[in-house]
């Protein structure tokens, strides 16, 4: 394992375009080899080795070079860090930062790290006689959506321990987003889901490894995306996108847990590929069209409400983690949060379901443009909210690209379906609607 | 005539303005029935979107409906 630090070009919030570092070099020595003694004997090190240069260093040097080997790669992973850390609070060494805008600066290397050195068993002593921290720790879950079920979801996984994570978002933050999803707060606002979700677990949990993609799942992606994964959470909000990836679990055989809510409404089901306990074309062939489910109006969704089925998710995901087994796979659950009541279904079984046997042909879908596909393009844009279906007539014949939106993109992708059908093939819908232009403005 | 107990989930219980119902019908199936109900309460989604579970089980809509059945429709829900 080795570790570089280099030279970076920011740093709270003013560009620096170099760095001066000044050393009491027999002292930094002593210290320094005291420091890896130490991390030696905490993290059962072979060998460890660090230099730290001093002088005038350029953007993108390397400053730090830290190298550990041993039997564990995760003892070394904790060494590098530590040594970093201790590197930062007690050596004898300064730093200058020149800066574009203004007169360079001394640095107090301690305030970057005030970060104290915790134990992992400290971290998980309270779950320690319900969990079996290893296999979480084994685990490696892709979680698609960091909404608001994923969310409260991913912090439960981050905070249980699950060794490795990654989320797939391609939202950017909105205040309307906030009451329900407490891993953004209003100061993020514009960002992207995936980079500030990665960064608060990342915090909540220092001892696993979490990775964010910003991408929006596509045919193209989803088997590069869930292959080698041990489970994978469905946390989204559109029907496409969840059959899309219960296709492709059963193609590469790989569990899922889903989840929805609909108000106060809540389902989870496990979807084990091969262990004969069905899939969602068992019952319904087709992939049922978000646009029938109502136009473009958001029904109404609640923190708490949501909050409660994310957290249940996790749960099934925990216990299925450790045992291969949980309470969602030979039935669905529906819960009603208004009445606290809840129905247990059995599922449905096809004998013969060629989607449980793992043939599957995953839909390639054109339908769509996204914000970005369409920057510097000539499209003529229409928008449909507050209009009639029938605005698009008067584009029918027009000699170029016409891209649909209303809110979210249900209601054009619906027509633009339709004109296909009927042969008109340069209408797009815009993929997520005007919602997914409120952060690109402009576009023609 | 067929006694049974109807309960909708989701957009269908908006739409019905019911939690649950008991009827005595003379559809032969379940879709039959929802065709009927479709009608009854100007439901917007189509059959082959709604799932239907008898006693706790998943069914399917083509099964002939039987007496004292405890029927639920479920449409397809997709918030997250
Ligand atoms: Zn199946």
């Amino acid at each position: 394992m080795s570790f570089e630090g280099w030279v970076r070009d920011h740093n709270q919030g003013k560009k620096v375009s170099s760095l001066e570092y000044q050393v009491y070099e027999e002292l930094a020595k002593k210290e320094g080899h005291k420091i890896l003694q130490e991390s030696i004997h905490l993290f059962n090190l072979h060998h460890i080795v660090c230099t730290h240069r001093y002088g005038h260093l350029q953007l993108g040097e390397i400053a730090v070079w830290i190298g550990a080997t041993a039997t564990h790669r995760d003892d070394a992973f904790k060494a590098t860090r530590f040594v970093i850390d201790q590197i930062k609070c007690r050596l004898p060494i300064w730093k200058k930062e020149h800066y574009f805008e203004q007169k360079p600066e001394w640095v107090f290397c301690k305030d970057h790290h005030t970060h104290v050195h915790f134990h992992e068993k400290d971290y998980y002593q309270k779950q320690k006689n319900i969990v079996n921290q290893q296999s979480l720790f084994d685990a490696q879950v892709l979680v698609v959506g960091a909404g608001g079920l994923g969310c409260p979801l991913l912090q439960a996984l981050t905070t249980a321990g699950v060794g490795r994570i990654d989320i797939v978002d391609h939202d950017i933050i909105s205040i309307s987003n906030i009451h329900r999803q407490p891993l953004y707060s209003p100061e993020v606002v514009g960002e992207k889901k995936v980079t500030v979700a990665q960064k608060k677990l990342a915090a909540l949990n220092p001892f696993i490894h979490v990775q964010g993609h910003d991408l929006r799942l596509e045919s193209k992606n989803v088997e590069k995306l869930i292959l080698g994964k041990t489970l994978i959470l469905d946390c989204t909000d559109n029907l496409e996108t969840k059959y899309l990836l219960h296709d492709a679990c059963f193609k590469l055989r790989i569990p899922l847990i889903s989840a929805s809510i609909y108000q106060f409404e809540g389902q989870i089901r496990t979807f084990i590929p091969g262990e004969n306990s069905g899939c969602m074309r068992c019952l319904q062939d087709k992939t049922p069209e978000d646009s029938k489910l109502g136009n473009c109006n958001d029904f109404g969704v609640l923190g708490s409400a949501v909050g409660f089925l994310g957290n249940l998710q996790a749960n099934e995901a925990i216990l299925y983690l450790q045992n291969k087994q949980n309470n969602s796979i030979e039935s669905t659950f529906y819960f009603d949060l208004k009445t606290l009541s809840q129905m247990r279904i059995k599922n449905f079984v096809k004998t013969n379901c060629l989607t449980c046997k793992g043939q599957v042909d995953l839909i390639v879908d054109d339908l769509e443009i996204s914000v970005q596909d369409l920057y510097r393009r000539d499209a003529k844009m229409i928008d449909l909210r507050d209009q009639e279906d029938s605005i698009i007539l008067d584009y029918i014949n027009l000699n170029k690209m016409v891209v649909l939106y209303c809110h979210r993109g249900i209601r054009s992708k619906a027509i633009v379906k339709e004109m296909r059908a009927r042969g008109y093939s340069h209408f797009y819908s815009l993929r997520g609607g005007a919602d997914s232009m409120s952060h690109h403005r402009p576009i023609s | 005539m067929k006694s049974i107990n109807i309960q909708y989930y989701a957009l269908l219980r908006e739409q019905a303005g019911l939690k649950e119902e008991n009827l005595k019908v003379q559809c032969r199936t379940y879709g039959e029935l929802y065709n009927h109900l479709q009608e009854k309460y100007l439901f917007t989604l189509p059959a082959e979107m709604i799932q239907v579970a008898v006693n706790d089980e998943f069914a399917l809509l083509h099964q002939e409906i039987s007496d004292g059945a405890r029927v639920v429709f479920i449409p397809p829900v997709a918030g997250g």
